[in-house]
C-alpha cells in the first residue's frame, strides 16, 4: 500500500464528497433539522396531553337525582359540566370528553354505607377522552376520600388509622458519588446510542453506494483498477471517506440532539454531568462501531452491481444497527451480566448507557473496545478481500 | 512489445479465452476482432492486470502480467468504449489529474500536459467545467486524455468507439492515429470491420475464447480473397454452425 496513493483517492473522493448537494441534504442538513423538528413535535404533543389534563375538562353527567356526589362535580374547577341534548352523540364527536353516570340509588347507598357506584363512559377511539376518564376517576376519588374522612370523624375514629404507612422514594447517592438526574436520563440513554449508531450508517450510506457500486455503474472502476495505485490503497481511499462521512453523520445528529434539547427540554433534557473521559470514550466507542459499519457497508456495496442493487443492500443495516437498543432499552445496566459485553454493536450501547448513568467498569470497557477492535479489523479484511475478489468486481 | 503464452481464463465453468498465444510488435496496432463475448475483453483484462490467468502468462514490455503487475500497469493506458466512466462532479482537469497522480506523474509536468492534451483534443474550452453535463463524445475525449495523461507505451482499446457518434468515433481514430505515429505498441478490440481495416495492421480474431486467425491485413485479404467482413464470417460463421 502507497500511502501517497491514498491520500490522493482520499483527496479526490473528498473534493466529489464535497460537491455532492444530495449527500449533504440527506447526511447533514435533515438530521440537523428533523431531529429537533421530531423532538419539537413530540413536545407539542405531550404540552397538548398536559392541556388536556389541566383545562377544565368538559363532561356531562347521567343522574336521575341530585345526589351529594353531582354538586361535588359541579363545583370542582378541573370539570367543566356541560348539558347536551344528547349526551352520546356529544361523545362521539368530541364536544364533550366523558359521560359520569351514576346510578340511580347513589345517594341511598351512600347513606347506607354501602358501595355507591359510578361509570365513567368514554370514547376508545379518542385518546383525549381516554385521559380525561382517568381524570375523572381521580376527581370522584377525591369524592370518595371525602366520605371516607367524615364517616370516621363521625365514628370518632382517626382517619389517618387508615393509613398506617407513608412511602417517600428517594435516589441513594454514595458518598462521594454525584446525582446522575439517571431517571430523567432514561429517555436519553435510549436516544443518545440509537442515534449515534443509527447515524454511523446513514451518514455513510450514500457515500458508500457511490464509491462502491457507483464506480462500477458508471464503469470507471476499470480505468482506476489500471492505474499504478494498488488496489489496497484504492480501498483505503474509499474507506477512509466512508468513515469521514459516518462521522459527519454522527456530529450532525449530535448537533440536532443538542438543539433538540434545547428547543424541546421537557422531551430531550440534555442536563448531563459528563466528564471529558467519559465523553472521550463514547466517541471512541462510537468511532469503532463506524469502522465496523464503513468496512461492511462498502464490502457490500462493492459486492453489488449496481446503485439499486447497493441500496437493497445497505438499507437494512439501519434497522439492523437499531435492533440492540431496542433489546437493551430496559436493561438495567448496574446489573448487566459481563456476557453481553461481547456481543457486537450491543456492548457500544450498554457501554454508552453506563457512561450516560456515570458507572465506569473496567472489565466491561476493555472487552467492548476489545471486541469492537477486532470486528473493525475483520470487516476491513473482509472489504479487502471482496475488492480482490475478481468474480465480485466483474460481476455482471 | 506484448507477448501472449497459452492464456487460459476459467469463470467457474466457462472457458472465457482458451490457450489464446499472440504478439504484438513495438509500434504495432493490431486489432482484436470478435463477436459478443468472444474473450476480447478478457484477453485485455488480463493484459491491464485487472485478471489473473488461470493458466499461462503474458509479458508487457519485459514485465509479467501475473509476477509483477504494478509495473506492467505503469507501461499502459486504458480505454474502455461505452461508459466512458467520467466522474460527473469533477472537471475534465481534476478527472485526468486523479489519473496522472495516481499514475505518479512528477506534479510539476501534470499540468502542462492537461493543457496539451486539451489543445490536440480540442477540449480548452470545457477543461474547467464540470464533465455531468458533457455529452457523451465530450467525456470520450475527457476518457481518452485521461488513458494517455501519462505517455504510456502500450495502449489497449476495448470497443472504445462503443456508443458514439460518428463524429465522437471519428475523434476516437483521430487518437489512435496519433498513438500510432508516437510509435506505441496498440492492441485494438472492436467488433466493426471497417474500424478495424481503417486503423490496424495485422488483426487477430478469437472466437469462442480460441484465436482462428492471426494474421497481417494484406496477409488475410491474399489468403481468402474475400473482404475481412467475409473472412470474419466465414470464420466464426462456420464455427458457430458446427
Amino acid at each position: 500500500m502507497k500511502f501517497n496513493h491514498v491520500w490522493i483517492v482520499f483527496k479526490k473522493e473528498l473534493l466529489d464528497l464535497r460537491r455532492d448537494k444530495k449527500t449533504w441534504i440527506a447526511s447533514v442538513l435533515i438530521p440537523i433539522l428533523m431531529i429537533p423538528l421530531m423532538f419539537f413535535l413530540m413536545g407539542i404533543g405531550i404540552g397538548r396531553m398536559d392541556e388536556v389534563i389541566e383545562k377544565a375538562t368538559p363532561v356531562a353527567i347521567e343522574t336521575n337525582e341530585e345526589a351529594d356526589v353531582v354538586k361535588f362535580l359541579r363545583e370542582h374547577p378541573g370539570l367543566k359540566i356541560v348539558e347536551p341534548e344528547n349526551a352520546r352523540e356529544s361523545l362521539i364527536e368530541g364536544e364533550i370528553r366523558a359521560i359520569i353516570v351514576i346510578s340511580d340509588s347513589f345517594q341511598e347507598d351512600i347513606e347506607n354505607q354501602v358501595t355507591a357506584n359510578i361509570k365513567v363512559l368514554f370514547d376508545e377511539v379518542s385518546n383525549d377522552s381516554s385521559v380525561s376518564a382517568g381524570k375523572v376517576r381521580s376527581i370522584v376519588g377525591e369524592y370518595s376520600e371525602k366520605v371516607r374522612f367524615k364517616r370516621l370523624t363521625a365514628l370518632g375514629i382517626n382517619p389517618e388509622i387508615l393509613q398506617p404507612t407513608l412511602v417517600t422514594r428517594e435516589a441513594y447517592i454514595p458518598e462521594g458519588a454525584e446525582e446522575q438526574g439517571a431517571e430523567s436520563m432514561f429517555m436519553l440513554s435510549f436516544m443518545l446510542p440509537m442515534f449515534l449508531l443509527m447515524y454511523t450508517v446513514t451518514g455513510g450510506m450514500p457515500v458508500a453506494i457511490d464509491l462502491g457500486s457507483g464506480e462500477k455503474e458508471r464503469m470507471s472502476l476499470e480505468p482506476l483498477l489500471s492505474t499504478n495505485a494498488n488496489r489496497l490503497s484504492i480501498l483505503t481511499g474509499k474507506y477512509l471517506t466512508i468513515l469521514l462521512a459516518a462521522t459527519i453523520g454522527v456530529v450532525t445528529s449530535l448537533f440536532g440532539l443538542t438543539i433538540a434539547g434545547k428547543v424541546a427540554n421537557e422531551v430531550m433534557p440534555l442536563e448531563m454531568n459528563l466528564s471529558l473521559s467519559q465523553i472521550g470514550l463514547i466517541i471512541v466507542v462510537t468511532l469503532l462501531v463506524a469502522m465496523i459499519v464503513s468496512a461492511i457497508m462498502l464490502s457490500l456495496s462493492i459486492f453489488a452491481r449496481s446503485y439499486k442493487e447497493a441500496g437493497t443492500y445497505l438499507s437494512p443495516l439501519v434497522i439492523i444497527i437499531m435492533l440492540p437498543n431496542y433489546i437493551v432499552m430496559f436493561t438495567d445496566v448496574r446489573t448487566i451480566s459481563t456476557e453481553w459485553f461481547f456481543v457486537p454493536v450491543l456492548n457500544s450501547i450498554l457501554l454508552i448507557k453506563e457512561i450516560l448513568f456515570g458507572i465506569i467498569n473496567p472489565l466491561h470497557i476493555f472487552i467492548t473496545v476489545a471486541v469492537s477492535v477486532l470486528l473493525v479489523v475483520a470487516s476491513i479484511f473482509g472489504a479487502k478481500y471482496v475488492f480482490n475478489k475478481e468474480s465480485i468486481i466483474f460481476r455482471s | 512489445m506484448i507477448e501472449v503464452n497459452k492464456i487460459t481464463k476459467n469463470f467457474k465453468e466457462i472457458k472465457a479465452v482458451d490457450k489464446i498465444s499472440f504478439k504484438v510488435s513495438n509500434g504495432e496496432i493490431v486489432g482484436l476482432l470478435g463477436e459478443n463475448g468472444a474473450g476480447k475483453t478478457t484477453a485485455l483484462r488480463i493484459l491491464a492486470t485487472m485478471l489473473k490467468p488461470t493458466v499461462g502468462n503474458a509479458v508487457v514490455n519485459g514485465k509479467d502480467v501475473v509476477k509483477s503487475p504494478q509495473n506492467v500497469r505503469k507501461e499502459i493506458g486504458v480505454l474502455f468504449g461505452g461508459e466512458s466512466g467520467i466522474y460527473d462532479r469533477l472537471t475534465a482537469r481534476e478527472n485526468i489529474r486523479y489519473f496522472a497522480e495516481l499514475n505518479d506523474m512528477p506534479k510539476e509536468k501534470i499540468n502542462p500536459r492537461i493543457n496539451y492534451l486539451s489543445k490536440i483534443f480540442n477540449m480548452e474550452e470545457y477543461i474547467d467545467r464540470k464533465a455531468g453535463k458533457f455529452s457523451k463524445g465530450m467525456k470520450q475525449k475527457v476518457a481518452l486524455a485521461r488513458s494517455i495523461v501519462n505517455d504510456p507505451d502500450v495502449m489497449l482499446f476495448d470497443e472504445p468507439t462503443s456508443g458514439l457518434d460518428v463524429t465522437a468515433a471519428r475523434e476516437v481514430h483521430g487518437f489512435v492515429k496519433i498513438c500510432k505515429e508516437e510509435g506505441k505498441t496498440i492492441i485494438f478490440s472492436s467488433h466493426s470491420m471497417q474500424e478495424v481495416e481503417k486503423l490496424c495492421e495485422r488483426v487477430v480474431i478469437i472466437h469462442k475464447g480460441k484465436i482462428v486467425e492471426d494474421a497481417k491485413l494484406t496477409e488475410l485479404r491474399d489468403k481468402y480473397d474475400k473482404s475481412l467482413e467475409d473472412i470474419f464470417v466465414g470464420l466464426v460463421g462456420d464455427r458457430n454452425e458446427i
